[in-house]
């Protein structure tokens, strides 16, 4: 695994928790409140994200993801000898659908063109939150046949050899975090996440996808060990920890309502891309009619670990606006209350 | 008498035994505790006599912190949801008695974090109701109550407050339509949906502990999802958990062996499937009922 992350080592002297307390607490920390605000709004650096138009799953989402590399300055140079991991979502299966997992097309199309990129290997991990059974998991996806077609090797996150690592987020109280060893054998992570509303941490996206990183013989069948560590703290602690390069979410069809499982489909039509995951993130919450300004974790990862302000975010290839659709958010979760994004604000 | 049928399955897994740590769980992986105990039991139910099963105790023994538990490795002693694996491991081999007491013991004092109901969660079951998590600090869940609760039962623990709490957290996860998953029954008002590779372990740590007609919509529905099964773990405890309620699930041993002949298209099951599947082929009563036969017969 290969990082950088020089927004964490420059932390400053603001403690880690004392910043995440400072951003959660909203307004109720008065005048050092708006300064610690000010500070991190100041530190957010100017970034590219990538939006596509794609109507179905059945488009040539190759060239569309090679069309956002291009855009987004991936090429050739920067791939070729790279070994590749991508990180799809799988958290629990319903066969058969296409809202719940991040989907086979999707997947196979980012291999093909990290392969054509001149990668040197590119390998699909995820540990599913949920199911314990991996394998049918992937049949239930629809990913088993397609993978071994395309000979991509899985690798089962929950049950891989471990790697113990300081917490590098430092937002919760766990002082290490366990991740799969696979980490140490890939040169390039991608986050590859669905679209989805989520009813304990409001939008769950590429940062929140890295929850699938972490071995379920560690952290269990839901990983419950982050739910009572502070969800919104370890999803910071473990973005920054693992530091992933990039991030593709299937936004084609996304969920909406109750998610992260039990919500309904939603026809967003697009492709959202990246190498800031943050920034990533707050584009596709925009899309979905969520201020991502209003979503705890991304809050905090303003100017920590990447950017949410939409005046630094430059937009590559189609505006927020063309592809925008509201997400149904549900009024009695804590979780979505306040997150609708006013209109006009785009 | 070793069945010709799944022979070479069984050398399969002998020939994961990773010398002084016991089993791994996949082919050139290092040893871990839970494949342990899961390779220990087929070879065992298969009457293989194979000396990597006193090996593989042995190795669980020598990883068993002084407190008794066990756990995924020693850099991890809060997951120490294999404890109630290596006891049923241990039966049936008076030589561990020590060990299994200790791990016994931890296992009646260690529980989950318990949370109040307030009349406030979205959360539709009783999080008062004692069991197990998977990590300890944590709230409990269907899967490590349910190897408790056969660890207990096995140990004739059957009166005992604790497997009484296993069996009212179990009744109380149970999804309202049938079924259980990791153990969430509804949230904010919508019921979620079953698996059955947990409802298996909770229909096989149950039987014989409650009325049939409280657990047979469960029943429905994991005979109803065998049929239609083909990956290693959930169809090994759609067996299991089907052959606890007296079940005979039609072509059931077919059903294995062509799961076990995917492997050729598919790659190497890993260790714990496919024990699961090896003792979803002997187990004709289910996993508890068969190790019963073995050990003290006192109620504790």
């Amino acid at each position: 695994m290969t990082h950088s992350c020089p927004s964490e080592r420059s932390a400053g002297k603001i403690s880690r928790r004392q910043l995440l307390a400072g951003v959660l607490a909203g307004g109720t920390l008065g005048t050092a409140g708006s300064l610690l605000r000010e500070h991190l709004r100041r530190r957010e650096r100017r970034t590219e994200t990538f939006i596509a138009k794609v109507p179905s799953y059945d488009a040539d989402l190759v060239s569309v993801i090679e069309a956002g590399l291009r855009d987004l300055g991936v090429g050739p140079a920067e791939i070729r000898g790279k070994r590749i991991l991508l990180k799809p979502n799988f958290v629990e299966t319903l066969a058969g659908t296409t809202h719940i997992c991040t989907q086979a097309a999707v997947i196979v199309a980012a291999a093909e063109v990290f392969r054509k990129l001149g990668a040197a290997g590119v390998v699909v991990g995820e540990g599913s939150g949920h199911c314990r059974d991996t394998a049918r998991v992937l049949e239930e996806t629809g990913v088993a046949q397609p993978l071994a077609e395309h000979k991509i090797p899985f690798v089962d996150f929950n049950n891989d050899d471990l790697l113990v690592r300081s917490n590098a987020g430092g937002m919760s109280r766990l002082k290490t975090l366990t991740l799969p060893a696979t980490l140490e054998q890939v040169d390039w992570i991608v986050s590859l996440p669905k679209m989805k509303t989520h009813h304990w941490a409001g939008v769950t996206l590429s940062m929140k996808n890295l929850f699938g990183l972490m071995p379920g013989i560690v952290y269990g069948w839901p990983k419950n060990v982050f739910h009572w560590a502070g969800i919104h703290q370890t999803i910071l602690d473990i973005s920054a920890t693992v530091h992933p390069h990039f991030a593709i979410v299937d936004g084609i069809v996304g969920m909406e309502g109750d998610g992260p499982i039990m919500g309904t489909p939603k026809l967003a039509g697009a492709i959202v891309m990246g190498r800031d995951l943050a920034a990533v993130d707050a584009t596709a919450a925009r899309i979905m009619g969520v201020d991502p300004l209003r979503v705890p974790y991304l809050e905090a990862a303003r100017g920590r670990l990447g950017t949410i302000a939409v005046e630094k975010i430059v937009q590559r290839g189609e505006s927020i606006a063309a592809v925008r659709t509201n997400f149904q958010l549900i009024e009695k979760i804590p979780a979505h209350q306040g997150l609708r994004l006013a209109n006009g604000v785009l | 008498m070793l069945d010709h049928s799944i022979r070479k399955y069984l050398e399969t897994v002998e020939g994961r035994y990773v010398d002084g740590v016991g089993f791994a769980n996949r082919p050139g992986g290092k040893g871990r505790p839970d494949a342990s105990c899961w390779a220990v039991l087929a070879l065992e139910a298969a009457g293989t006599r194979s000396d990597v099963v006193g090996r593989a105790r042995q190795a669980l023994a020598k990883a068993q912190c002084s407190d008794g538990r066990i756990c995924i490795s020693p850099q991890h002693v809060e997951a120490c949801w294999p404890t109630p694996l290596a006891i049923l491991a241990w039966h049936g081999a008076p030589e561990y008695e020590g060990p299994r007491n200790k791990a016994i013991q931890f296992l009646l004092q260690f529980e989950q974090v318990r949370t109040v109901n307030s009349g406030q969660t979205p959360l539709g079951h009783n999080g008062t109701i004692r069991g197990w998590p998977w990590i300890a600090e944590t709230h409990a869940w269907v899967e490590p109550t349910a190897y408790a609760l056969m660890a207990l039962r096995v140990c004739r623990y059957t009166n005992h407050s604790r497997t009484r709490d296993a069996v009212r957290l179990l009744l109380d996860r149970q999804l309202p339509g049938g079924g259980w998953n990791y153990g969430n029954t509804t949230v904010f008002g919508q019921e979620l949906r079953p698996m059955p590779e947990t409802t298996g372990p909770a229909l096989e740590a149950l039987a014989g502990m409650t009325p049939r007609d409280v657990v047979e919509k469960s029943i429905v529905y994991l005979r109803s999802r065998r049929e239609h099964l083909d990956t290693p773990m959930s169809l090994a405890w759609a067996i299991l958990g089907l052959h606890a309620w007296q079940e005979r699930p039609e072509q059931a041993q077919e059903q294995i062996l062509r799961v076990l002949a995917a492997q050729d298209q598919y790659g190497p099951c890993d260790t714990i499937s496919l024990s699961l599947l090896l003792l979803a082929w002997q187990c004709q009563t289910g996993l508890v009922r068969s190790l019963e036969h073995t050990g003290s017969q006192d109620d504790k």
